[in-house]
């Protein structure tokens, strides 16, 4: 089992302390690691990995880097 | 020392416009400003970019001296100097020296002022040391 | 005036006179400029129950104090009029170029009165101001129009013009401005073309003069450098609207099949990163924005190109009609925007139809013998097109949904989905009690620029009905609008996060004038006021039943997705409606009550 990190934007870090990272375990799908890290998937807009989108029910692989972007205020 | 552009980067905001006329005159005029926006649309629905290269050709053809080369190797316009001959306009390879005596009695041009690429946000700009051809 | 282009200009098109005076300094300083000019003038000026296609009506353009300075976002101005489609209030916004162009020929409203007898265009360059024949351009579409134009005129003439949408006086025709930017809803379009007006074309070359040059540049370059260290820019840049696509799909906000459901089961073909792989060509912004959200795009599958589509016609003119080619989404985007119509009312009106065909309440007898079907993109465009000629089945449309579906009866109005006339646009709200309330009172109708609070919903429990939903509408209703009345644009707020005090240093030093955001809700409160009464004294009745939504969102539950069962019960959306009158200051049938116009300063603009 490896380890991958999360990075919330914006007002997803209120979610997490306040932290630019959080480290977590990969082989999961991303949004049950959202889930078990506090950060609400229905708050998430979009995941990318390398600047390419990351679906919330895809596996995480080891040593990816997650960039997690919140819905703002929208419209 | 020169400022670049790249024009895929470019959305065609003007920002860069206004920030230039602000350094240049201290006037909220981008019909003042000192490089190039170029809009192609509908098609092929891009934008172009025209920027100084401080390349000095408008400087050697300046009849009076008024377009003067600072230590960094900056041109610049002393516009009391200026008397409007547009000697300089043709020889200018990017088309950005301006004469347009309804706006101000003096050429202008890019002092390298460094204020588009600070509000440009897609980083469609920015100076660098002149690279080789 | 510090801020300002200096002047207004009243243009009278029945007898073509032109008059242009000093903007008036009490009207900055109370109203300050866009929206604020707009709902001023349109309840001083507009004679009551005025035709909205008729001379009475006033066509009201303005920008704001920011437009045209060095601020992000300062590419927004307003068009305010009666709408044809509503009988109430329209303001409608407009992002790119424009407005800053008005402001370098020294302009902070048009006036737009009467009708002229032939079709003409105005012609502004600096000081001069003319009414020019416009036969030329009239019939045609708004892209090549602004391309011959330009041509013409040259490249730095900034143009709005309206399409056979507004020339044929569909309700919902948009004006059209640098290639794909739109004044889009409530009919403003309409009203331009009842006028003969094809188009606006501007040149400005003085400079806007500013209170504290120094200031405002420092505080400019501070907006930008918040803007550049946004942690969320690049996908904002990237995406732009279409960032929420997928996402409102898996919440179960994407409108789709006649918002019958919030969840499309073919949408991901339409999600952001699909789109910007298959045809997006250039990120595109309007005026000083560090952000560019717009997206212009090539569709090869039609050789053509169009800017967008945004989110709402992805959804309206997408998941709303079962389209699940994101090319044929830009495709009709395109046909609505060269024909000069609103995509959102566009989307919505269709949708109603091809309910009201599948359902047999209309037939290919009705139709013009077209069957139309969910998911049919044929037929959608031939619908289209008989929108913006008022041809055929396309007049019936063309009044909207709302007069659409009392022509026709049997049913449909139930599933006419609209609020005060206007077509809901793209956020299904079911069991979604917020943003359900935000489109019940939204001053032009069923829009959500205003008060967007889906993410809201979601923090807080998406079936609550509780006071602090309603203070937290109301305070997005005081306070986004602001954006549209300083001119500027508010996504940078909305969608980079950046501090909203930044702009009260760069406004009071552009202005001379100090507002702090309390000041400016305090403005924004007025305002939205005075539209209310605009509402009640042009429609004798008004009461609460023109805040209440379409009735799919408390008796209809969604089949699928996400909400799948869920709905707002509508007792509770009644409860939402009384505790909003109550923190707005309002009686039971929605009516500001004299203490609260007194409070704001409308007591004589009331009566």
């Amino acid at each position: 089992m490896g380890t991958a990190e999360l990075h919330p934007k914006g007002m997803l870090k209120n979610y997490a302390e306040g932290k630019n990272m959080i480290l977590v375990e990969s082989g999961f799908s991303l949004r049950k690691v959202l889930l078990d890290s506090g950060i609400p998937p229905e708050l998430v807009a979009m995941a990318f990995v390398n600047e390419i989108p990351k679906d919330k029910d895809e596996i995480i692989n080891d040593g990816e880097i997650i960039d997690l972007v919140a819905v703002i205020g929208g419209g | 020392m020169r400022l670049y552009a790249e024009n895929a980067k470019c959305s065609g905001c003007r920002a860069c416009l206004v920030a230039c006329s602000m350094n240049l005159f201290g006037e909220n005029n981008p019909k003042k400003a000192a490089l190039l926006l170029i809009p192609h649309f509908p098609e092929p629905g891009t934008y172009a970019l025209q920027v100084c290269t401080q390349c000095g050709e408008c400087a050697e053809v300046c009849p009076t001296n008024a377009i003067k080369q600072r230590d960094s190797g900056k041109f610049f316009v002393e516009y009391s100097e200026c008397i409007l001959c547009e000697e300089c306009v043709p020889v200018c390879p990017e088309n950005v020296m301006f004469v347009k005596a309804d706006l101000a009695q003096t050429a202008w041009k890019c002092d390298l002022c460094g204020d588009c690429v600070l509000v440009c946000g897609t980083n469609a700009l920015w100076i660098s040391e002149t690279q080789p051809v | 005036m510090n801020g300002y282009g200096g002047s207004i200009l009243r243009v009278n098109l029945s007898n073509g006179q032109l008059t242009r005076f000093p903007t008036p300094p009490e009207l900055a300083i109370n109203f300050i400029g866009g929206r604020g000019f707009g709902a001023y003038l349109l309840f001083k000026e507009v004679t009551k129950f005025a035709d909205p296609l008729g001379p009475e009506n006033k066509l009201i353009l303005s920008p704001g104090p920011l437009s045209g300075l060095m601020i992000p976002g300062a590419g927004k101005m307003d068009f305010t009029t009666k709408s044809p489609l509503t009988g109430g209030y329209a303001s409608s916004s407009l992002g790119g170029m424009l407005t800053a162009e008005l402001k370098y020929a020294g302009i902070d409203s048009i006036i737009l009165e009467g009708i002229s007898p032939n079709p003409v265009y105005l012609f502004i360059d600096n000081d001069l101001v003319e009414l020019r024949d416009a036969s030329e351009y009239w019939g045609k579409g708004t892209i090549t129009v602004e391309s011959s134009i330009k041509d013409k005129f040259g490249e730095e003439f900034q143009v709005a013009v309206i399409g056979p949408g507004g020339e044929n006086l569909v309700s919902f025709a948009s004006i059209n401005h640098d290639y794909g930017r739109q004044a889009g809803r409530g009919g403003v379009g309409t009203v331009m073309g009842s006028k003969k007006l094809k188009a606006i074309v501007v040149h400005g070359s003085k400079a806007i003069p500013v209170a504290d040059s120094e200031g405002y540049r420092k505080a400019g370059k501070e907006l930008f450098k918040a803007c550049k260290d946004a942690d969320g820019l690049v996908p904002w840049q990237r995406y732009g609207t279409t960032i929420v696509t997928s996402w409102c799909d898996e919440v179960g906000a994407l409108p789709t099949r006649n918002f019958s459901s919030g969840h499309f089961d073919e949408g991901k073909s339409l999600y952001g990163p699909v789109m910007r792989e298959k045809i997006v060509i250039t990120d595109k912004g309007c005026f000083g924005c560090p952000s560019p959200c717009g997206k212009y795009s090539r569709m090869k599958k039609y050789k053509t190109n169009v800017e967008g589509p945004e989110y709402e016609t992805i959804g309206m003119l997408g998941s709303n009609l079962g389209i699940s080619d994101i090319e044929d989404v830009a495709e009709a985007n395109r046909l609505c925007d060269d024909l000069g119509i609103d995509t959102i009312s566009t989307g919505g009106v269709i949708g109603w139809a091809i309910e009201c065909f599948q359902k047999g309440i209309l037939t290919s007898t009705d139709t013009d013998g077209l069957g139309l079907r969910f998911g049919d993109s044929d037929s959608i465009f031939k619908l289209i097109h008989k929108i913006a000629f008022q041809e055929g089945f396309g007049k019936l449309l063309a009044g909207g949904v709302k007069k659409a579906a009392e022509a026709v009866g049997k049913g449909s109005e139930k599933f006419a989905i609209h609020v005060k006339g206007m077509e809901q646009s793209a956020y299904a709200t079911h069991n979604a009690t917020a943003m359900l309330l935000a489109y019940m009172t939204c001053d032009v109708g069923a829009h959500h620029n205003r008060s967007w609070a889906i993410t809201y919903d979601l923090q807080v429990g998406r079936e609550l009905v509780v006071p602090e939903k309603v203070a937290r509408i109301i305070w997005l209703q005081n306070f986004r609008p602001m954006f549209d009345v300083l001119g500027s644009c508010r996504l940078q707020w909305v969608e980079l996060s950046i501090d909203r005090d930044l702009y009260v240093p760069a406004l009071e030093a552009i202005t001379g004038i100090h507002r702090s955001w309390e000041d400016l809700e305090k403005t924004g409160d007025r305002i939205w006021n005075l539209t209310r009464m605009f509402w009640i004294r042009e429609n004798p009745g008004f009461n609460r039943d023109w805040d209440l939504p379409s009735p799919r969102f408390y008796s209809e539950p969604p089949l699928d997705g996400p909400t799948e069962g869920q709905i707002t019960k509508f007792e509770d959306v009644q409860k939402l409606l009384d505790m909003y009158y109550e923190q707005r200051g309002w009686d039971k049938n929605g009516i500001p009550t004299s203490s609260t116009l007194i409070k704001l300063d409308l007591a004589e603009l009331a009566i």
